[in-house]
């Protein structure tokens, strides 16, 4: 049991960390975790589908969990399909792609992929022509990838579709004949049908005549995503918003709304304010990454990060501070961030925010050796009890007091066992994890690699726990997912 | 512009309403207790009830502009445009201003 659970916390950790690139990341890790643990697989795609926020994640795994599979497996073919007919057309045709090039590469899916993957894609074409407002919706944004998806699912469609999509005849009042007519309408009423409409912006900002009109920003603000928001932050600072009191009261009422909104990616505000020179619109949009980490949950205890700055290691130092923040921003117990080379230097950031951690550690710098148990001595002569241990380090372990020797004496003087984490950056020899394997403390190992991915870091903060087994069995919890269920939701999904 | 005024700017109305209300309670436990209001207490209520006004004014005009544009494209259906018009009314009463 032990082992199995361990193996299964390694494949989930190395699933976890993978951030933004080209899908093939994913290829030996998801063909590696389908050989091993199919089951598993199946579950951490569902649980990823809610929790996640690294969206490539989302399009990659199910395509992937479709190789390898057995006759028996119809319930983990079926949750892989289905969670591929919950993206936007634009990233199932992305997915389709990143199938048929596996495919080509030999990697073929077990079963016949005509049977598995285009009746589903019909329905899902289907689903969308049976709500109007929803299919119309869909193809003012998406209109060559719903092309690309007919074409694949060798579905003609319906006589309206195929009179939209390819004869371009659009019926009188319907949203594409309101946008073909905004660039001839005055600005006030272009702003107004685009108010009514719900004409999605990247659409609008293309269609109309004067972009920059004050009444069209207003509208264009007004319909604006969370995501929208953030990306266009720049954007809409350059059109003055940031000086006009109406328009910022409308930026501020959308900043609420996302505040609101669970499509949010967690860090992509916090990174968008650091391209915002607007003061006002810069801390806005901090506090909604604030807000947004503080949604994600799910951890408990008090904590300890251990932040590497020895000598190099400057990115232990940043990676150290965000995950701090992170932590800082979601738990209700203390944080504690202690800096350490041979010595440590503690400091508590209890519901500190990123931005007020910085201030506090703006003094620390990378130098000397390392002691990765200094840190953990520390908290032990003061009497400081953590569940849960977050390192950022390269595992460099190399002067005494070394983590795997501090560890048990903490444990032994605290009667508590933390679960320990390694973020692990680039640097000297890694002699940490090995040591600890040697030493029985189960250390979970998530790897940052050169550059730290920022964008994965809230999905893999988000995931530490203060009992070692409870996200394999959340992961597990998680049910799979059925293309009934799928079909049955009649709201927009993208 | 000091630190503080630069921090009530990046509050939303909601908290600027809620640290209004915090704020007016503490000053009316001290002035009960007979002692002097600070005044860096009076310097905050100050700023944060005027960059109050000034947001709500700003949202109330930014509520009026969208229900106008709502309303332009509503011309044709009287039953929604007449509970447009009443919004549209009492904002434009709370404005002080005139179609």
């Amino acid at each position: 049991m032990e082992h199995t659970q361990y193996s299964r916390n390694k494949l989930v950790n190395t699933l976890l960390k993978i951030g933004h690139g080209k899908f093939e990341i994913y290829l030996e890790p998801g063909l590696l975790a389908n050989q091993a643990e199919p089951e598993l697989l199946g579950h951490f795609i569902a649980w990823n589908d809610k929790n996640g926020k690294v969206r490539d994640s989302k399009i990659a795994l199910p395509v992937i969990a479709l190789r390898g599979l057995k006759e028996s497996d119809g319930d983990l073919k079926e949750n892989a399909i289905a969670h591929l007919m919950r993206l936007s057309p634009r990233d199932l045709v992305r997915a389709y792609d990143f199938n048929k090039t596996l495919s080509a590469a030999g990697k073929r899916i077990s079963g016949n992929r005509h049977r598995l993957f285009e009746p589903a894609l019909k329905r899902y074409l289907q689903v969308r022509e049976e709500n109007p407002k929803w299919w119309d919706r869909t193809v003012l944004q998406h209109r060559r990838a719903m092309k690309h998806l007919y074409r694949i699912a060798h579905y003609k469609g319906s006589e309206r579709a195929v009179a939209v999509l390819w004869d371009e005849q659009y019926p009188a009042r319907s949203i594409f004949a309101t946008v073909a007519a905004l660039r001839t309408m005055p600005a006030n009423e272009a702003a107004s049908a685009i108010l009514n409409k719900n004409i999605p912006l990247e659409v609008a900002i293309g269609a109309v005549a004067k972009a920059k009109d004050k009444d069209i920003v207003l509208a264009l603000i007004e319909g604006m995503s969370g995501n929208q928001l953030i990306t266009n932050s720049q954007f809409l600072q350059r059109l003055g918003v940031g000086s006009d009191p109406i328009l910022k009261a409308s930026y501020d009422a959308a900043i609420e709304r996302a505040k609101k909104s669970g499509k949010v990616e967690t860090l992509k505000a916090g990174r968008a304010a650091e391209t915002i020179t607007d003061e006002t619109m810069a801390a806005k949009l901090t506090g909604l990454q604030q807000t947004k980490t503080r949604q994600l949950g799910g951890i408990d205890g008090d904590w300890a990060v251990l932040a590497d700055c020895s000598g190099s290691m400057a990115a232990s130092i940043e990676l150290g501070r965000k995950i701090a923040a992170l932590i800082a921003e979601q738990v209700k117990g203390a944080v504690y961030l202690i800096f350490f080379n041979v010595a440590p230097t503690f400091i508590e950031v209890t519901g500190l925010s990123y931005d007020q951690i910085l201030e506090k550690t703006k003094r620390i710098h990378a130098d000397g050796g390392t002691a990765v148990g200094c840190g953990l001595d520390y908290l032990r002569a003061k009497g400081v009890t953590v569940q849960g241990i977050a390192i950022a380090s390269d595992g460099g372990d190399n002067t005494p007091p070394r983590f795997h020797m501090a560890y048990p004496a903490y444990v032994k003087a605290m009667e508590i066992e933390p679960t320990a984490y390694l973020f692990h950056v680039e640097g000297e020899q890694d002699t940490l994890t090995p040591c600890c394997q040697l030493a029985g403390i189960q250390l979970e190992r998530f790897e940052m690699g050169k550059d730290v991915d920022y964008y994965s870091l809230p999905n893999l903060v988000s995931t530490l726990r203060t009992n070692r087994y409870s996200l394999v069995d959340e992961i597990m919890a998680t049910e799979l997912l059925t293309l009934e269920k799928v079909f049955a939701q009649k709201e927009v999904i993208a | 512009m000091n630190v503080k005024t630069n921090n009530v700017k990046t509050l939303s109305i909601e908290d600027l309403i809620i640290g209004q209300a915090l704020l007016q309670v503490m000053q009316d436990k001290i002035k009960e207790n007979g002692h002097e209001v600070p005044s860096e207490l009076a310097t905050d209520i100050k700023a944060i009830s005027s960059e109050l006004d000034e947001r709500l004014q700003a949202d109330r005009e930014r509520q009026l502009k969208v229900l106008e544009m709502r309303r332009l494209a509503l011309s044709t259906i009287d039953e929604k445009r007449a509970r447009l018009d009443t919004e549209i009314a009492a904002l434009r009463g709370k404005l002080g201003v005139t179609p």
